[in-house]
């Protein structure tokens, strides 16, 4: 009985380092696409989204079996509670993700908007938090959970720079008008990346230490 | 063991008890009987000595204080006197065994159940000198007396030896305990203790000896395989049954970029959540094998999983094959750019021709037509022909001769033809330096010098010079040609030994050439084992420096006119070569 819910247990934690390995390498294309620009790039990113879905399903379903028929107790439940969580935001990274795709596919009308500088930056910082994150939950690591919580800061500062530039450059070249709404869109979705990827890693240090953003739960 | 020594003790003493009984039980009552015996003797020969001269009467025996029965008996039986039983009231004792002994030998002696006093008693009879018999009688109960005297006594002796077989069994066992105790399993032989234990030391020493030498056996021979699979240029990994890390080598470790040591226990994922790794697994879990290519960094990994065959466990390994894959993605980029540069040509040669033959020139201008058809006509020639050179270089140069080559003859050669070229540009041509040979191959050499002097002049301006000096360098022998021509950009020095490689591709034209005679010099300079540097400055110049080894390979003596009869063994030879030249790019 014991040795089978030992499996589950491990299945569950491979299941979530492949989870997070989809959405790792749906936010590292998103970045490369914000430079390239390629529509079919895009589209295989957006189709890669499903199998993010999926998989967000699949682990839904061990842990509410786990729960139901195996009966975890302290630290075992802490972990499965926290992946049924973290699954929810990953799913959500993944759909971000997908949707900057989405706006990169789109075709574009007269002269192409290149992305500033800074909005460029966004999507490595946000991937490095998402990285980070699974990182954490792979080697439990409580102090790594701390420094993504607080790297959001840096990503949140982006977005407020790009945000300005972005309204600067309206201002000047009118032309842009859309190019420059999905632009901003982009940032936003980034910046809620981060925000994701902070939600992991609250959730990674409830796993470890019992403790949710500073409360014993 | 304390409680088998107790047991053995208490046995002993039992038995000690058992046999002493049975001796004493045995002894003591035929000792008594005698002394009884003897007593009753010497109390029949006292009253035989008393007898008076008259004869015996039975006021005499009257007279006597004994405490023994004593009876007077006459020869022919009849009791006269009996003490304490009534002489009367008894029956005839001639049948008494003792009596009829005593009658035929003087004296004897009996032990019978007497009905008279009804007890067990001891009869010693003793004829008289007038033929009558004195009898004497005592009880043997005297003797069972005796004996269950004993008893209690033995009772306590029991008691004793229980008590002392304790102490002792217990005393002796801690003993032995406590040299047990004392002995290192390691070094038995050290220690001082019971001989007894002496045979089972030497024998836990041989084991020890033994087991020590199967052990650094085998840790040899897991230090050998550790130390091979650790030196190995592949990377290689053992995963378990749940795909955790058992062995991992240090290739694998620098591959993937983690520590040996903390890889160790965790699962492939955990270490790296690459896609290609985790499709990797999967594939090989539903499957039993698998295989990836891997893009890491600036190189491209090969990755071959296997789940080993009768065990749950499986096997991994990993290779660089960035080499391949680029060697690959050069030979189409090298298929493509041989297209298109043939193609260029041709489609001047057809229109042209075509307009010819369609009669569309204003005659007088044909003469620039068939010029235009000539020259693209020699410009495909030398494409093919350098084409053809470099694919035979390639395959492995099957010239393979190595002969004493001057350095300076052939530079002469070079320069001089060139000079015409030189000419048209204005461009000077020197020839400095000492009057060096090295060991290579003649026509190598001078397609080497050729091509370098013709790039300096091509890529000249008017009135520049190039100058080719030989000198002996700090490596090697050094073939240096410098131009003051317009030189190569930083960010293109590393390109210009490429295929078809063009630092401006407009201009392509107009220099004429092939684009491959860099490569051509490239590949002549690996066969020598020289090295190429290049040093430029856009506007200045630029030097490349062709640095041959000091040690020299031998001269194969092959003659010119034996080359065609050898040509099969040099090109079997050749290949070897060209694969080892390929590998060192």
């Amino acid at each position: 009985m014991r040795s089978h819910f030992d499996e589950q247990l491990h299945k569950l934690n491979e299941e979530m380092i492949r989870m997070g390995s989809m959405i790792e390498h749906a936010i590292e294309q998103a970045g490369i696409l914000m430079a390239s620009r390629d529509a079919e790039h895009a589209r295989t990113v957006i189709a890669a989204d499903v199998e993010v879905d999926r998989k967000e399903r699949e682990i839904e379903t061990l842990c509410l079996r786990l729960i139901l028929m195996q009966q975890p107790v302290a630290r075992d439940l802490r972990l499965v509670s926290s992946a049924l969580k973290m699954i929810t935001d990953m799913e959500r990274i993944g759909d971000q993700a997908a949707d900057i795709a989405e706006i990169i596919s789109m075709p574009v009308k007269g002269q192409r908007y290149v992305y500033p500088e800074l909005l460029q930056q966004m999507g490595p910082a946000a991937g490095t938090m998402v990285n980070r994150a699974v990182d954490a939950f792979v080697k439990r690591d409580v102090d790594l959970a701390h420094e993504v919580i607080e790297s959001d800061d840096v990503v949140d500062a982006l977005f407020n720079d790009v945000k300005k530039e972005l309204l600067q450059t309206m201002k000047k070249h009118s032309e842009f008008g859309m190019q420059l709404l999905d632009a901003l869109m982009i940032a936003k979705y980034l910046e809620r990346i981060g925000d994701h990827a902070c939600n992991i890693a609250e959730w990674v240090e409830y796993a470890v230490t019992g403790t949710y953003k500073g409360d014993k739960l | 063991m304390k409680k088998r020594i107790f047991i053995g003790l208490i046995m002993i003493s039992l038995l000690t008890g058992l046999l002493f009984t049975l001796v004493v039980g045995a002894v003591l009552p035929i000792s008594a009987q005698r002394r009884v015996i003897d007593s009753l003797q010497q109390e029949a020969a006292f009253i035989r000595a008393r007898t008076p001269e008259e004869g015996i009467s039975t006021d005499f025996f009257n007279r006597l204080i004994t405490d023994s029965r004593v009876t007077w008996i006459a020869a022919d039986g009849h009791v006269h006197y009996d003490q304490p039983a009534d002489a009367q009231a008894m029956e005839n004792h001639a049948d008494r065994p003792e009596f009829i002994q005593a009658l035929s030998q003087g004296r004897g002696t009996a032990v019978r159940y007497s009905s008279t006093l009804g007890q067990d008693m001891m009869y010693y009879a003793l004829r008289l000198e007038d033929g009558s018999v004195l009898r004497l009688a005592a009880p043997v109960q005297v003797t069972h007396l005796l004996f269950s005297d004993m008893l209690p006594w033995l009772g306590v002796c029991l008691a004793v030896c229980l008590i002392g077989a304790l102490v002792i069994a217990r005393l002796l066992t801690g003993d032995l305990s406590r040299a047990i105790a004392r002995i290192n399993l390691d070094t038995p032989e050290e220690v001082d203790t019971f001989e007894e234990l002496s045979p089972l030391l030497t024998r836990i020493s041989q084991q020890n000896k033994h087991g020590r030498e199967q052990l650094d056996a085998l840790a040899q021979k897991q230090q050998e395989m550790d130390k091979l699979i650790d030196s190995m240029s592949e990377g290689f990994m053992v995963l378990d049954a749940r795909r955790r890390i058992l062995t991992i080598n240090r290739s694998a470790a620098a591959m993937l970029e983690v520590d040996p040591h903390d890889a160790l226990g965790k699962t492939l994922p955990e270490i790296s959540r690459k896609p290609e790794i985790l499709q990797l697994l999967q594939q090989m879990d539903s499957t039993g094998e698998a295989s990836v290519t891997m893009p890491w960094d600036l190189k491209i990994y090969a990755l071959n999983a296997s789940v080993v065959e009768g065990s749950e466990g499986a096997v991994l390994l990993l290779g660089d094959v960035t080499e391949r894959i680029e060697g690959e993605n050069m030979r189409k980029r090298f298929t493509a750019n041989v297209s298109h540069e043939l193609r260029t040509p041709l489609t001047t040669i057809c229109g042209y021709s075509e307009m010819l033959q369609s009669g569309m020139v204003k005659p007088g201008d044909e003469k620039e037509f068939y010029a235009r058809i000539s020259s693209e006509s020699k410009r495909l020639l030398a494409l093919v022909e350098d084409i053809l050179r470099l694919s035979q270089m390639d395959e492995g140069y099957p010239g393979g001769l190595y002969k004493r080559v001057s350095l300076w003859d052939t530079a002469r050669e070079a320069l001089s033809s060139l000079q015409p070229m030189a000419d048209k540009k204005d461009v000077r041509l020197n020839l400095l330096g000492e009057k060096l040979s090295i060991m290579g191959d003649p026509t190598l050499l001078s397609e080497l010098m050729f091509n370098l002097v013709d790039n300096a002049i091509k890529y000249n301006r008017i009135g520049g010079h190039v100058d080719v000096s030989i000198r002996q360098g700090r490596e090697g022998f050094d073939l240096v040609v410098q131009d003051n021509g317009i030189g190569i950009e930083r960010g293109q020095q590393d390109k210009i030994f490429e295929r078809f490689y063009r630092t401006d591709k407009s201009r392509s034209k107009e220099t004429g050439g092939t684009g491959l005679g860099l490569s051509i010099v490239k590949h002549s300079a690996e066969y020598h084992r020289a090295t190429l540097t290049v040093d430029s400055e856009p506007g200045l110049g630029t030097t490349i420096i062709v640095t041959f080894p000091r040690s020299q390979p031998a001269e194969t003596t092959d003659k010119s006119d034996k080359k065609k009869k050898s040509a099969d063994k040099k090109s079997a030879d050749a290949p070897k070569k060209g694969k080892k030249d390929k590998s060192g790019q």
